[in-house]
């Protein structure tokens, strides 16, 4: 863990495209948990 | 050493109409206890009671309560020149601004004084104390008030007011008495300020604060149990019979959305007012070590007033949420009906809310020296704070005449109209909200600079962080927004406000620790902010009370012609919901004379610094 922060420490482009993938994934599952606890499914099916 | 203005009254032995606080209190028990012993002497002819009622009855069977009465135009008195209504409503307005402001500053001002006797900076003890004086002219005024209301009421509405203090007799009666707790519990904080300083007795005199606000927030949370049983009445039938289940009547299904609501407002309303305070003392500062004293005060106001600000749309929501689940029907009046319009002056009104304290913000970082590395940024937020304004209050539907529908095409605006409705003003108010909060960050960075040896990683992941969270908030606008139905609409606000708290939340963690140990850039020069900034500050007190005022009138305006929601009906002559401009104009009188009293409140603090000693009047 610590070898990954050092590395992302030093490489700016790499920790950008890291943290933004984890958050975005992160921001997704919060989505998908508040819509599934009010009972609806994350895509919209017609 | 100059004595503050009440110090000064109090040592003189000239308290005068500073005891009109207890004597008001105790009118207002003898109003209560004087309806419920004659309660039809103010009407001519007998009420009739509802039909089909079965009330509450003792053993004897004898009934205890009887049911909401149903009265004619005859039940309400009247008073020559004067409208009840009007009067009702513009002093239960100007009751509720000022009891406002007294509720939020002591909750402030305890946050404050604990702050100083942590650090042991007495700057913070100082100011606390600044705060709390400008509210005790605003105590008494707020007393003076209430009693005023409550005459209005026994006298404009005698039957609703009896009828409610039936049900609440015990509520009312506690809440009088414990304005004596919260009068002693104040004058004890205020006057022993001084007095009460050192290891022991800061701890005695902050608890004093404590006890403060728990009786402050006790007589709010039972007056808001009164208005939400008029909204969404419990504890009786269907014909308005109590069950006399006093618990049940106040835990009514409005009674903690509004509390949970109103304290949040409170706070960003009392921060506002007392930031006007301070921008008025800084404006009239003759000298720089005043200023820069009113320009740190003014600051922690707007501090309070915007921290308060950002969590209030979500009270907001919750609360006509709430509304709306409790009656469809009060709800679609409420923001589909004749109310809608309304919501627009509200959605201008937040704006600009939002636009002062930003630019209040940008302003204060002339106070650093190191502001400069961020200036550039500035018109980046600005662009895209006033995009999200623009977009907050684009209405759905416009009033046009038959000619304006032609050229449009139909009711709706080509490009502008899918921005009229709530996807977009959730996306719209959540990145205000954001970027409202990087502004905060700038000002917070702008004298600073970080010691820790993983800045340049704490800064991709405070970016990082606020783009995943504006996509992620784009996409639940959008999405479900445009391509979904009702359901998922409404559902996808909630994951959208949670969004925003983490960025929030997130980024205010990594800052305090990146900013932890900081070098500063040099001494902050507090009172270098142009004369503008504090404009902004009135600017911010002014909307916070239009606001108020007009968010007041809707939600009472939507019980329409029901004094208690389907229980108990106003058969008065003003029984009628009043046109859109009428009720502005009735809500911008009872500013313009909210603000003329503050503007007095103000005004004494400055007489009561001046001294004169005219020659060869007194005896030498």
């Amino acid at each position: 863990m610590e070898a990954l922060i050092d590395k992302l420490k030093d490489n700016t482009p790499l920790a950008f495209v890291t943290t933004l993938a984890v958050s975005l994934l992160a921001f997704l599952l919060l989505d998908f948990v508040m819509m599934k606890l009010q009972g609806l499914s994350l895509v919209f099916h017609h | 050493m100059r004595l503050p203005f009440f110090a000064t009254y109090a040592r003189d032995g000239r308290a005068g109409w500073f005891h009109w606080i207890p004597l008001l209190a105790l009118l207002v028990v003898l109003g209560i206890s004087a309806t419920g012993c004659f309660p039809d002497a103010w009407a001519g002819e007998p009420v009739a009671p509802a039909q089909g009622s079965g009330a509450a009855a003792s053993a004897d069977n004898k009934p205890l309560y009887g049911p909401a009465p149903q009265l004619t135009e005859q039940d309400y008195p009247k008073v020559a020149g004067v409208n009840g209504r009007v009067f009702i409503w513009l002093v239960a307005q100007l009751h509720l601004w000022f009891a406002a402001f007294v509720l939020a500053v002591p909750i402030f001002v305890f946050i404050i004084e604990a702050i100083g006797m942590r650090t042991r900076d007495k700057r913070y003890d100082d100011m606390a104390y600044e705060f709390i004086k400008v509210s005790i002219t605003a105590y008494s005024l707020t007393a003076i008030l209430g009693g005023l209301l409550a005459f209005g009421l026994i006298l404009f509405y005698p039957h609703l007011f009896t009828y409610l203090s039936t049900i609440f007799k015990e509520s009312m009666f506690y809440y009088a008495l414990l304005f004596f707790a919260e009068s002693a519990c104040l004058y004890i904080y205020y006057y022993g300020w001084h007095w009460l300083q050192g290891p022991f007795r800061k701890w005695v005199h902050l608890t004093l604060g404590l006890l403060l606000n728990a009786v402050g927030t006790l007589l709010m949370f039972l007056a808001n149990a009164w208005l939400t049983f008029m909204m969404s009445p419990a504890g009786v039938d269907a014909a308005g019979t109590f069950s006399g289940d006093a618990w049940a009547a106040i835990h009514n299904f409005l009674w903690n959305p509004i509390n949970l609501h109103r304290v949040v407002a409170n706070i960003a309303y009392g921060g506002s007012i007392v930031g006007a305070y301070a921008a008025f003392k800084f404006l009239s500062a003759t000298n720089a070590k005043e200023k820069a004293h009113y320009d740190w005060m003014g600051y922690n106001a707007n501090f309070i007033a915007i921290s308060a600000l950002l969590p209030l749309p979500f009270a907001g929501y919750y609360l006509t949420a709430e509304i709306y689940a409790y009656s469809q029907q009060m709800g679609i009046t409420l923001m589909g009906g004749v109310f809608a319009w309304l919501f627009i002056i509200q959605a201008v009104l937040i704006g600009t809310l939002f636009l002062s304290a930003n630019y209040y913000l940008w302003c204060g970082m002339g106070r650093s020296d190191g502001a400069s590395r961020y200036n550039g940024k500035v018109k980046y937020l600005a662009a895209i704070i006033v995009g999200a304004f623009l977009v907050w209050f684009t209405p759905h539907t416009l009033v046009l005449t038959n000619q304006e529908l032609q050229a449009l095409g139909g009711p709706y605006h080509k490009y502008l109209g899918p921005l009229g409705i709530m996807p977009a003003k959730n996306t719209a108010v959540n990145i205000m909200i954001l970027f409202t909060a990087l502004s905060f960050l700038y000002y917070r960075r702008a004298n600073k600079i970080a010691t820790v040896s993983w800045v340049k990683l704490g800064n991709v992941a405070q970016i990082t962080l606020f783009t995943a969270g504006l996509l992620n908030i784009l996409f639940l606008g959008i999405y479900y927004g445009y391509f979904t139905n009702t359901v998922y609409k409404v559902a996808a606000s909630i994951p959208q406000v949670l969004s925003t708290l983490v960025v929030l939340i997130a980024s205010g963690v990594i800052d305090s620790f990146m900013y932890k140990n900081a070098k500063e850039v040099a001494p902050l020069q507090w009172g270098r902010v142009p004369a503008q900034s504090q404009y902004a500050l009135f600017l911010l007190a002014v909307s916070f009370t239009w606001l108020m005022g007009l968010m007041g009138y809707i939600r009472s305006g939507i019980r329409q012609h029901w004094h208690v929601v389907d229980i108990m009906r106003d058969n008065s002559p003003d029984a009628y919901t009043p046109t859109l401009g009428y009720a502005a104009n009735v809500v911008s009188v009872g500013t313009i004379l909210f603000m003329a009293m503050v503007i007095f409140v103000f005004w004494l603090s400055t007489v009561s610094s001046k001294k004169r000693s005219p020659t060869g009047y007194w005896k030498e």
